[in-house]
């Protein structure tokens, strides 16, 4: 059975829906495949945060400084709430490395046109009440940023391009392509072949394997994330907070080395929830892992003593995909015809509607308003697996 | 109401050491080995919790710590199951707290 | 990290855990009884409170604390008040991490095997104004009668489905309570005809049916066919119960409407497996109503498709104790005999002497599955007001919006209203949100099952972030 449409796009999460949306606004016939339901890969895990806290800001900075925008009226344009709140982010620092990185940072952040200052401890508990400085130096301070509820978020988007004819496909594997010479003329799936003109792959931690079919390998690993959430509480966090030594480990990371990128946000709806990254080069594995929960919880009451009474009510793990520039993967692929990739993108929400609003002009126009060269997702990187 | 008769189906029992707890400041008898759910059941106290949403009462529903109804304050620790709770002489029980802090 | 290493851990101290445990022990296996009550016995054998004397037991009580006593003349290590809130696959081997809370026993386990015992609770049953209080389950009567000598309510309704609803009833009327009506929702009786020889071997089980029965007839309470509850009234706590006729497609009959004053509604219909540790694990399930919900796929030899998992009793499909029993015994042959404690001719024997018993028992666990009816078969007595996520506070009309907006599966729905995401984690709504998506999209239960389930993850109950800190000091030695 093979049906005809002029998009594939696989991967419903953030990125997916966002671009199928994008497209069907373009009045393109789309086809939205997932071997699961609406995220159910690493935007399920998501916070919602619109942030740029842990992103790569060298080659990134013209893409972060063209995302903010989009989200000033984004709601009015969807017509549907995403439970946008405007909230602060921090990035603790526990050590002097830590606070010569973050003063570097600084300097970049601001160079983008965000924001920032830097925060010592004893003056903390302005800008976040609830958190004990005793083991900090200071923090990181992003004033501006926001957050979203993910779910709210991805539904919005995936409703208005269901009003604009998109057809959906859920558990529905993509085991390969199809391919006529030297392009690719549509999907393999488990519930048989979808043919388009173009394939847009979402797909996040499954993509390398998806695209060793056809003989590439490209260079986007994973990693996993483990987050827990707790019951509600009336709202008391002003930022998502994170670790400065995220980036002191990024500098010398190993293949398969445990690295703890502590996370902690709010929900719109006044859950918290608690995380943490690891690194895992070839274990592909959805379980959470026994020493993460524990190790999420003590890191938590570190930072806010006052609130170790509250309760997690669980816990899941995501597979995130990681590139070792920590560049995105947003273009078209060379070495084959018809294939557009936009995954990997680090701190994803911030760059959802632009990256649907990229691909679509891809699509239809051949070129991007973005300089998307240094995303090409063939492109060699420094320090490759 | 407890069972003092001795019926087939249910034998007479010799209860634990009476004890005496306190549920939103009044004081109600119990004996050890109850659950804190069964003792507010047995003097008539049905109402455990308000919602946080729609503000209505809600009391003991699976007995067994499945459904997280019967959800008090014992002893300033919030969130306790009543039904999985043994009575403590001298504890302290506060009901109707919303879900949210 | 320090771990401490047992062949066999045992989860769940009724009568299958209770069965598998001793099975395995006195063959050898080095085995962990654990259980989060603070006595073993489980819900079929309700045992007194430690505090509690009595000078006799019921017949059938005794058979439990006849079991319950072998326990102590076995080499095994036990573990109650203690809850496993994870089972975690060790890295690069077979073998399971089970994480545990209590205050006696370590924070973790390593066992070469899982048996999973961890029974069922009662099937949810939404019904307008069922979050009243004063509207408990069967089981919460049970216990409270059985185990605490507390009467719930002195003006009772008995609704429900199934044998459950008559021993309850009889135990309400003997503690003392006015019964002002029992009310079975199935008319069950020419669906047993097939099963009549299994049901007459099952000579305790009449007896015990009989015994309730006429105590039942003695105190006048209005026994009804085919009948249900249909609305709870009242303002604090329920202080009316409607009750109806049901019709063939199980929905009340608004001509038959009858309106009692009572303080209690007791609602009993039928049990849900408790599998959330086989679905934490990842185990391999299949729905299916007759035998309560979801139950984890096993082989003969009650293993999962998870290597060294096993589950048995209720936790597997609703069968009672009986069963409970013989598969726990299956469970730990297989354990014993995996490890070389039992020669393969003497398992293959253990296994034959159980087999015709288990085929007797199962048959009559499908004749009650066939027969009476389960809180998700009366989806009917819902309406679009009626709470269907206790926790969240979630109607069904919210999930009738969510499927409107597209949502076609139990975890689309719970992303869009929240159903699922409170404290039980989705144990009380489940079923009903999977009844509810089935009757409004009209998806076969093929398409359903494609949708998947709410995926279980650790802590398996809500714990603080204190207590879980904890777990990590242990970890760091």
């Amino acid at each position: 059975m093979t049906q005809a449409f002029d998009v594939v796009v696989v991967g419903a999460g953030y990125i997916g829906c966002s671009v199928s949306y994008h497209l069907c606004l373009a009045g393109l016939k789309v086809a939205l495949v997932d071997r699961g339901s609406i995220a159910a890969g690493a935007s399920r895990a998501n916070y919602g945060n619109i942030q740029i806290q842990d992103m790569e800001l060298e080659k990134s900075t013209a893409m972060i400084k063209a995302a903010i925008p989009k989200f000033q009226n984004l709601e009015e344009e969807l017509g549907y709430p995403i439970g946008y709140r405007k909230i602060g982010g921090l990035l603790l620092i526990e050590n002097q490395a830590q606070w010569q990185m973050m003063q570097e940072r600084l300097i970049v952040v601001r160079e983008v046109g965000i924001e920032s200052e830097l925060i010592p401890a004893d003056r903390l508990k302005e800008v976040e009440p609830e958190i004990d400085p005793t083991h900090l130096l200071g923090a990181l301070y992003h004033a501006h940023e926001g957050q979203v509820d993910p779910f709210q978020f991805i539904s919005a988007y995936l409703l208005r391009a269901r009003q604009k004819g998109i057809s959906e496909f859920y558990y529905t594997e993509v085991s390969g392509f199809l391919v006529e010479g030297d392009r690719v003329t549509g999907v393999r799936t488990s519930q048989g072949d979808i043919s388009a003109g173009v394939i847009v792959l979402c797909t996040g931690a499954r993509t390398r394997d998806l695209v060793r079919s056809l003989g590439l390998s490209l260079d986007i690993h994973y990693v996993l994330g483990q987050a827990v959430v707790t019951e509600p509480v009336s709202l008391c966090l002003q930022n998502h907070i994170a670790s400065a030594s995220f980036f002191e480990r990024t500098s010398n990371q190993k293949t398969g080395q445990i690295l703890a990128n502590f996370a902690i946000s709010q929900s719109p709806h006044g859950h918290f929830l608690l995380g943490e990254a690891m690194y895992e080069a070839d274990h592909f594995c959805t379980d959470v892992p026994y020493p993460s929960i524990p190790a999420v919880s003590r890191a938590f009451i570190r930072h806010f003593p006052s609130m170790s009474e509250l309760r997690v009510l669980r816990g899941w793990s995501a597979a995130v995909a990681h590139t070792s520039d920590s560049c995105p993967m947003l273009g078209p692929l060379k070495s084959i015809k018809g294939v557009i990739l936009a995954t990997a993108f680090r701190s994803t929400v911030i760059v959802t509607p632009l990256a649907g609003e990229t691909v679509a002009q891809l699509v239809v126009e051949g070129k991007s308003e973005l300089d998307i060269e240094k995303f090409s997702p063939e492109r060699k990187m420094s320090h490759a697996h | 109401m407890r069972i003092e008769k001795n019926t087939s189906l249910l034998p007479e029992v010799k209860r634990g050491r009476k004890v005496q707890i306190l549920i939103d400041g009044q004081p109600i008898e119990a004996f050890e080995g109850e659950s804190v759910a069964a003792a507010m059941m047995a003097a008539g106290l049905r109402v455990f919790r308000i919602t946080a949403k729609h503000k209505t009462p809600r009391g003991m529903y699976c007995g067994m710590g499945v459904c997280f109804e019967c959800l008090v304050t014992v002893n300033g620790v919030r969130n306790v199951r009543a039904c999985l709770t043994p009575v403590a002489d001298g504890m302290m029980v506060e009901t109707r707290e919303e879900g949210m802090a | 990290m320090k771990e401490v290493h047992y062949e066999l851990a045992v989860i769940g101290g009724g009568p299958a855990g209770i069965e598998a445990a001793i099975t395995a022990a006195e063959a050898g296996v080095n085995t962990v009884l654990i259980d989060r009550y603070p006595r073993p016995g489980g819900q079929y054998y309700k045992e007194l409170p430690m505090q509690f004397s009595v000078h006799h037991r019921t017949k059938a009580e005794t058979e439990g604390d006849m079991l319950i006593r072998l326990l102590s003349g076995v080499e095994l290590t036990q573990y109650f008040n203690t809850l496993v809130w994870g089972i975690f696959p060790k890295e690069n081997d077979n073998r399971w991490l089970i994480a545990l809370a209590s205050n006696d026993a370590p924070k973790l386990i390593v066992a070469d095997s899982v048996i999973l015992a961890t029974g069922a609770y009662d099937s949810p049953m939404p019904f307008p104004g069922w979050t009243l209080p004063g509207v408990i389950s069967a089981g919460a009567a049970l216990i409270l009668l059985k185990t605490q000598r507390i009467l719930p309510g002195t003006r009772v309704l008995v609704t429900g489905s199934g044998p459950l609803l008559l021993s309850v009833a009889a135990h309400l009327i003997e503690g003392g309570a006015e019964v002002v009506g029992v009310c079975e929702a199935a008319r069950p009786f020419w669906r047993a005809i097939p099963y009549l020889p299994t049901i007459l071997g099952q000579t305790h089980r009449i007896e015990e049916g009989i015994k309730y029965f006429s105590t039942i007839l003695k105190a006048h309470s209005p026994y009804r066919i085919g009948w249900s509850v249909v609305e709870a009234r009242g303002k604090d706590k329920v202080e009316e119960a409607v009750i109806a006729r049901l019709d063939k497609s199980l929905s009340p009959v608004l001509s038959s409407k009858q309106v009692i004053s009572v303080d209690t509604i007791v609602s009993g219909y039928g049990l849900v497996p408790n599998n959330y540790l086989s679905r934490m694990i990842g185990c391999k399930h299949s729905y299916l109503p007759e035998k309560g919900g979801f139950v984890p796929e096993r082989d003969d030899t009650m293993q999962t498709s998870m290597p060294n998992v096993y589950v048995v009793g209720d936790a597997a499909g609703i069968g009672g104790a009986e069963l409970a029993r013989l598969e726990g015994r299956v469970a730990g042959v297989a354990v014993a005999g995996r490890l070389g404690r039992l020669g393969h001719a003497t398992a293959q024997w253990e296994y034959g002497k159980l087999r015709s018993l288990l085929r007797r028992q199962q048959r009559f666990a499908e004749m009650l599955g066939k027969v009476f009816l389960r809180g998700l078969d009366l989806f009917n007595l819902s309406t679009d007001d009626t709470i269907i996520c206790r926790c969240e506070e979630i109607t069904r009309r919210e999930i009738r919006s969510a499927v409107e907006m597209g949502a076609r599966s139990v975890t689309e729905v719970k992303m869009l209203t929240r159903a699922g995401m409170g404290n039980c984690q989705g144990r009380m709504c489940e079923l009903s949100v999977r009844n509810a998506v089935m009757a409004f999209t009209g998806q076969s239960f093929l398409d359903m099952d494609k949708g998947g389930a709410y995926s279980i993850r650790p802590p398996l109950e809500p714990m603080t972030v204190k207590e879980l800190a904890k777990a990590a000091e242990e970890l760091s030695e």
